[in-house]
């Protein structure tokens, strides 16, 4: 059995009457880059929200190496090594690139080191020459890739990104594809996504969820084949 | 743009060494005043520079953790009640002092705890904070019967306590300070918190307050307790204002329920709106500017400064929301960028 | 049995201060989300307006209509002079809204001087057992209710209600129906403040009218429409009933004021337990 890192088991959650996730068993291997996908409305941020305590569940539980998180606060769930990226870029827009990052490093180590661990992010992600600059003044791509450096300064065990590409240019998303693969070298990645080119770009296995449960989960080859899956993203489920 | 400018009081980067002859000789000028100005004079700059303290607590808040707290007064007529009813108890003034910082760090720590950990928004806080104040000033005011009594101090409801001890010198406790002393005391606590506020906001726990205000749930999600520095923040904050609080009770000498009040609320959001709440120096020059304004309305026969002071307030929300001092700074970077140009 | 009579009023004469202070604020708060600092100060103005027109010899009832409608125009004024400019700048509001706070009782003392101005009290009392009860204390829990009532119908089942409620849940979908959101938005505003501008009235006989009674009710106001939640309207009524119910008990067997303390803190402990009020975990509504 491969080692697993995150799993949950019979999650579930409602709003008033609506049950937006519905009883969902999912398990990741370690070093896994698994995307998931689905139409609107299936689910899929909602149980993102879930995994990374955004949203508490309404019933269920979400196990991370073995520990129940499901009742967790953000910031524990960051101690344990979740690296999140939210839809929106969640960044200090008030704040320049480098004390962005800074305050990322800052937090799991001394000053010294912090400052050269901020140093290789801002060379590796080509921030370098403004990193002085402030945030909320830099355009939308460099905004997200602020957040990918904050994130990978954390040096976490698992990174959860939400729509990574949403806003980006051809050339923008090929690069974000390449940082997503230097990532997962070392690191388990889930990656929720709607830009079908993209997937095919980056995905080893993919989860679809439709209607709040996990419809299919394969590899990328195996679910463009999948019948059911095609019914669902041409909006024609109901007929089956 | 605006973001961009601090002018005068850059907040995360170290202080130059201009900054530091600045402060420097300012403290030593105010330190020397006393030699030459007239002893009226000393004894109102020495309530405008206690005042300035109160500013301090609300502007490090407010102006980097982004919390607007209505109650600082809350904590500044705890400290004033806390030292008066101690020192008079006791004899012993020093350590009343200590008291009147520790009371209302204890106050706020309990608050704070309901209202941060309880995750209640920001604006509920500042709602929830000038509730508190107000119920403060009416519980004190209802205490002029002969049985509200601590230890042999009668709390006198809505008259106050007018026999505040005057404070003493630590270590020579027969002698008390003369108004130049208490002048040259209450400078020496202002430079002492703004530089240590300055320095404060330079270290990690600084900068990560400072994230706070930018993006909290970011805060949390790199794995920082926000909770835990919004609630030490605003634990050192009631210190302050409870220190602050003290000192206007011995200067007064009064404790009084009016430092609870609504009114002097009112005066500390003008002090740090008007001086910048972006900078510490801004929110010292607004509550010296402010105070002195309204001796002078005094003066000139306007009775009802409130009503000046609502129509100053609303007139600077609706139009200047930097504060006197960054406006100020951001019309002379304008001035040089289009010299520049030229 | 008289002694439980009592109770019951004194609980009574309580929810229906906690209901008269702070339904125009839940219209105004809860629903609109605009933090409006100077609430208590329109209070204060129905107030002054009552005295003014109950001394020019108009009866009483005549002049807690008319106070209404007056504070209801000054709202109106107020919401285009500041509050327009100021929508979703909620920090902003506040501090304008406290500006014209001092603004109004600074104002109101250079006028008419800080001391309380008072009208009779039109009704007398009625025994019960040993003790009397105020008969006006039984008008004032009466016009809380119908004002209540009144609110709640319109909000429910008129269109304007409709508009409204869907306006505050969103402005842009609204405007893209073509409805004039600045407008309702105004409307609205001018409706919470002639609700706070009755109560005002409805008060003076009890408490008079001197320029700092908003600061004395205030924070009532504050606790009970925050305590209640996301239902504006629901929420301040079993806010209301709760605190009046704590309020009414202990101000019995202590004073007003350890009553008012007391309402404080349980209203603190319970926004621990729960962030977003009584009605936090139903959706908004009315």
């Amino acid at each position: 059995m491969a080692d697993i890192i995150l799993e949950t088991r019979g999650l579930e959650k409602r709003f008033g009457g609506v049950r937006a996730i519905a009883g969902v068993d999912f398990k990741l291997a370690r070093g896994e880059l698994r995307c998931l996908i689905g139409p609107n409305g299936a689910g899929k941020s909602t149980f993102f929200k879930m995994l990374t305590a955004q949203l508490r569940p309404s019933s269920g539980r979400i196990l991370f190496d073995g520990t129940d998180i499901s009742r967790a606060q953000p910031h524990q769930i960051s101690r344990l090594g979740i690296g999140i990226k939210n839809q929106v870029p969640d960044v200090y827009d008030g704040l320049s690139v480098h004390e962005n990052l800074w305050l990322a490093a800052r937090f799991r180590q001394d000053s010294e080191l912090a400052r050269s661990a901020v140093k290789t992010a801002l060379e590796r992600l080509e921030l370098d020459r403004i990193s002085a600059d402030i945030v909320g003044e830099l355009a939308h791509g460099q905004r997200q890739w602020v957040e990918f450096g904050m994130i990978m300064v954390l040096e976490p065990v698992i990174v959860l990104l939400d729509e990574p590409t949403a806003g980006m240019s051809v050339e923008e998303t090929n690069r974000t594809a390449d940082l997503i693969h230097e990532i997962n070298r070392t690191t388990t990645v889930i990656v929720v996504e709607h830009d079908m080119q993209f997937i095919r770009q980056i995905a080893k296995q993919v989860t679809v969820f439709h209607q709040g449960s996990i419809l299919a989960e394969d590899t990328m080859e195996n679910i463009q084949q999948n019948q059911t899956v095609r019914d669902v993203y041409l909006g024609v489920s109901g007929r089956a | 743009m605006a973001l961009k400018i601090f002018a005068l009081d850059p907040p995360g980067t170290p202080p130059k060494w201009w900054w530091w002859l600045f402060v420097g000789t300012a403290a030593a000028a105010l330190l020397l005043m006393p030699e030459y100005l007239e002893l009226y004079v000393i004894i109102d700059l020495t309530s405008y520079f206690i005042f300035a303290l109160l500013a301090l607590s609300m502007s490090f808040l407010w102006g980097y953790l982004g919390i607007l707290s209505f109650g600082q007064t809350a904590f500044f007529g705890l400290g004033g009640y806390g030292y008066t009813v101690l020192a008079l108890n006791t004899g012993e003034t020093t350590g009343s002092i200590f008291f009147a910082l520790a009371l209302p760090m204890l106050f706020s720590a309990i608050v704070g705890y309901f209202m941060i950990y309880g995750r209640i928004s920001d604006i509920y806080l500042s709602v929830i904070t000038l509730v508190v104040t107000l119920i403060l000033e009416k519980g004190v005011r209802a205490t002029s019967g002969d049985q509200y009594v601590i230890g042999s101090v009668r709390l006198n409801g809505q008259n106050g306590i007018p026999t505040v001890p005057a404070l003493k010198i630590p270590w020579n406790t027969s002698v008390e300070f003369s108004f130049e002393g208490f002048f040259q005391l209450a400078v020496v606590l202002m430079v002492l918190v703004y530089v240590g506020l300055r320095m404060l906001l330079l270290t990690k726990y600084g900068r990560v307050l400072v994230s706070i205000r930018e993006n909290e749930r970011r805060t949390e999600l790199l794995g920082y307790d926000a909770r835990k520095y919004k609630l030490s923040a605003f634990v050192i904050a009631g210190g302050i204002a409870g220190l602050s609080g003290a000192m206007f009770a011995i200067w007064g000498p009064l404790a009084h329920p009016q430092m609870f009040g609504l009114g002097r609320a009112a005066d500390v959001i003008i002090w740090v709106l008007i001086g910048g709440k972006a900078t510490l120096i801004g929110p010292i020059a607004g509550a010296i500017g402010i105070e002195y304004l309204k001796v002078w309305l005094g003066t000139q026969g306007v009775g009802q400064v409130p009503f000046v002071l609502g129509l100053v307030l609303m007139v600077f929300v609706l139009l200047f929301q930097q504060g006197v001092l960054p406006s100020l700074g951001m019309v002379i970077s304008y001035a040089r960028q289009s010299l520049r140009r030229r | 049995m008289d002694q439980v009579a009592i109770f019951a009023y004194q609980i009574g004469v309580s929810f229906g201060l906690f209901i008269l202070v702070s339904l125009g604020l839940a219209v105004i708060f809860g629903m609109m989300r605009v933090i409006n600092l100077a609430q208590g100060e329109f209070l204060m103005l129905g107030a002054y307006f009552c005295t003014i027109i109950t001394q020019a010899g108009v009866s009483l009832w005549i002049a807690i209509f008319l106070s209404g409608l007056a504070v209801g125009l000054f709202g109106i004024i107020v919401e285009r002079a500041i509050i327009q400019f100021l929508y979703g700048r909620i920090v902003d509001t506040l501090l304008a809204t406290w500006g014209l706070s001092l603004f109004l009782v600074g104002g109101v003392t250079w006028v008419f001087g800080p001391q309380t101005e008072s009208i009779a009290s039109p009704l007398g009392s009625i025994p019960v057992g040993d003790y009397s009860v105020s008969q006006y204390s039984l008008v004032m829990i009466a016009f809380a209710v119908a004002l209540l009532v009144a609110t709640y119908c319109l909000w429910r089942f008129t269109r304007f209600g409709l508009v409204v409620r869907g306006t505050m849940q969103n402005a842009n979908v609204s405007a893209s129906l073509g409805i004039n959101t600045s407008l309702i938005y105004m409307l609205t505003f001018g409706f919470g403040s002639m609700l706070t501008g009755i109560a005002g009235a409805v008060l003076v006989p009890v408490i008079g009218a001197y320029p700092t009674l908003g600061v004395a009710y205030i924070a009532k106001a504050f606790i009970t429409v925050i305590s209640g939640g996301q239902m504006a309207l629901l929420g301040t009524i079993s806010a209301a009933g709760l605190f009046g119910t704590i309020d009414g008990i202990v101000a019995y067997i202590g004073s007003s004021v350890i009553g008012e303390i007391t309402v404080l803190f349980v209203a603190i402990i319970l926004l621990r337990l729960l962030p977003l009020g009584i009605t936090g975990k139903f959706k908004r509504g009315v």
